[in-house]
């Protein structure tokens, strides 16, 4: 049998995992088993649903003998939209459907087409109903992500030799500094 | 926070999430709860540049030396570390195989006894983990969940009323919470209803995952049952659906074992009688080999057919006969052969002393 996800090496290690009464399995090579993190023995486990998951966003389809995978990707949708691209990060839907993985929290709108099918099939619920988080933030949390992103755009301009708005991004960097240190006492 | 911690110094201390009480019936090896976070208006790691990392890492870090209760934690940026210490680590469950790949800015935190974990710039910014032994998912919910509000106190979290905590695979979004209990299950595998079980927890949402190696068939008895979904329930309710399932499991495996000493008597204590001389007297074992003898061992300790052995003990096997503890016991690398003659030499040793 060769490997599922590569289609070239013989498959010597052979996954099984029962959600809600359906089975999944899963063959595939050493090679591949390294690459997505399945581990032979050892007590970390393995997660064959993400397995199954990034190997749906690559291939888009399973061996059509194993018609029990349930492939959380429909296909429909994301032919129709190719192009997306998330403004913030700049992730694109290729990148994601490659990795599985999102660039940042407005990834989330960005791909909220595709996204919803997905959460629908992955998950018992589609709204949140646990713990949210706790309200009693100090000031100086938000400060200091604001730090960052002017500490990005700061390196940013230096790198374009645009000293005189570097200029301003530091005086603002400053002054939210003397703020935290104010807060802090 | 301590830097400068030499990882050797784990090696020889007992791994406390494994210590257990005398009277348990040990089955419910170690309970884990894990939560994935990512601070808000910073990319995820999967496009964050080094710059980013290291301030999510700051950010972080401020947290942890704030509290004192956490003064004791370890760092070890991951990059840092020679791969042999990165398996160790994993071998240990206080990182994951994707984190010792040693993304640059990536760091783990641990406190001293091991049972509190920080995984930072993982897949998500963070991944604390808390890990307790025996089935203990609500005391492991009451910890992680003050641990998590200290972060949410300091800065803002990547959420939504809708989706909740979000995260970097959507596998995760929500609760961002995976809830485990590793089960060692030899008496259902033995009367051969393991599978009867497995498709009955897999009915109410769970999934149980056999810890395979190449072939099918499951090493050591060990089983993981962990939530799957994330999204649509609360934390509580995960938590109480899993202890639910888990207790049936455990009065299923506790009922094997007296049908076992019923019916099949003779045969069951040959068999631990026979696993324990594979561990006392090999000079060659494989993993396979020494996990599912340990895992009769166990159950020979519960029935009570050997009076000198501590359960502590046997439970520390499981973590010392993986290669990368191995080779730091011998000192050295360790091919596959080798490995498996100094597996037999650790064990015996560990058995006599």
């Amino acid at each position: 049998m060769l490997c599922e996800i590569c289609k070239k090496n013989k498959a010597t290690i052979h996954i099984q995992e029962i959600i809600n009464n359906t089975k999944k399995t899963l063959h595939i090579c050493q090679c591949c088993a390294d690459k997505k993190g399945v581990e032979g023995i050892g007590p970390q486990g393995i997660n064959i649903s993400e397995i199954l998951y990034n190997l749906s966003t690559n291939t888009g389809n399973l061996d059509e003998n194993d018609n029990q995978i349930q492939n959380p990707i429909i296909d429909e949708p994301i032919k129709k939209i190719t192009s997306v691209v998330c403004p913030k990060c700049k992730l694109n839907l290729e990148k994601f459907k490659k990795t599985g993985r999102l660039g940042c929290e407005n990834c989330y709108s960005a791909f909220q087409e595709i996204l919803s099918e997905t959460l629908r099939n992955m998950h018992r619920g589609t709204v949140h109903m646990g713990k949210k988080p706790s309200g009693e933030r100090s000031d100086s949390g938000f400060i200091k992500i604001d730090l960052i992103n002017l500490q990005r755009q700061l390196d940013e301009h230096i790198k374009k030799e645009e000293y005189e708005k570097a200029a301003k991004i530091r005086d603002q960097i400053n002054d939210l500094k003397n703020h935290i240190g104010a807060i802090n006492g | 926070m301590d830097n400068e911690y030499n990882i050797d110094k784990f090696l020889h201390k007992p791994v406390s999430w494994l210590s257990v009480k005398d009277n348990d019936d040990n089955i419910a090896i170690s309970s884990r709860i894990r939560l994935a976070r990512n601070i808000s208006g910073i990319n995820f790691p999967l496009k964050s540049d080094i710059v980013e990392r290291e301030h999510v890492l700051k950010l972080v870090t401020d947290v942890i030396t704030k509290d004192k209760i956490k003064e004791n934690s370890k760092l070890y940026r991951i990059n840092e570390l020679p791969v042999h210490d990165r398996n160790f680590l994993l071998e240990r469950r206080l990182i994951s195989k994707e984190f010792c790949s040693g993304l640059e800015g990536s760091a783990l935190i641990i406190s001293e006894d091991e049972k509190m974990g920080i995984m930072v710039n993982e897949e998500d910014h963070i991944r604390m983990q808390v890990l307790r032994s025996g089935c203990s998912l609500r005391e492991i919910w009451s910890e992680i969940n003050q641990l998590d509000d200290m972060f949410s106190n300091e800065f803002p979290l990547a959420f939504n009323n809708t989706l909740g905590y979000l995260t970097s695979c959507p596998t995760n979004v929500g609760t961002g919470m995976r809830a485990s209990v590793m089960l060692d299950l030899p008496g259902l595998t033995l009367i051969g209803h393991i599978n009867g079980v497995i498709y009955g927890a897999g009915k109410l949402g769970l999934a149980i995952r056999g810890l395979h190696g190449e072939g099918s068939e499951p090493l050591g008895n060990l089983y993981q049952v962990s939530n799957q979904s994330t999204l649509g329930e609360n934390e509580e309710a995960i938590i109480q659906r899993l202890e639910n399932i888990i207790g049936q499991i455990v009065n299923h495996e506790k009922n094997a074992r007296k049908v076992l000493l019923e019916t099949k008597r003779d045969f069951l204590l040959d068999y631990i009688g026979r696993s324990y001389g594979n561990l006392c007297y090999s000079y060659i074992l494989s993993a396979r080999e020494a996990l599912n003898s340990i895992s009769a061992l166990r159950m020979g300790v519960v029935l009570k057919m050997f009076s000198s052995l501590d359960m502590n003990k046997i439970n520390e096997l499981f973590i010392a006969i993986q290669d990368a503890h191995l080779q730091k016991f011998a000192g050295r690398k360790l091919n596959s052969s080798e490995r498996d003659v100094f597996r037999a030499e650790l064990v015996r040793n560990k058995l006599k002393s």
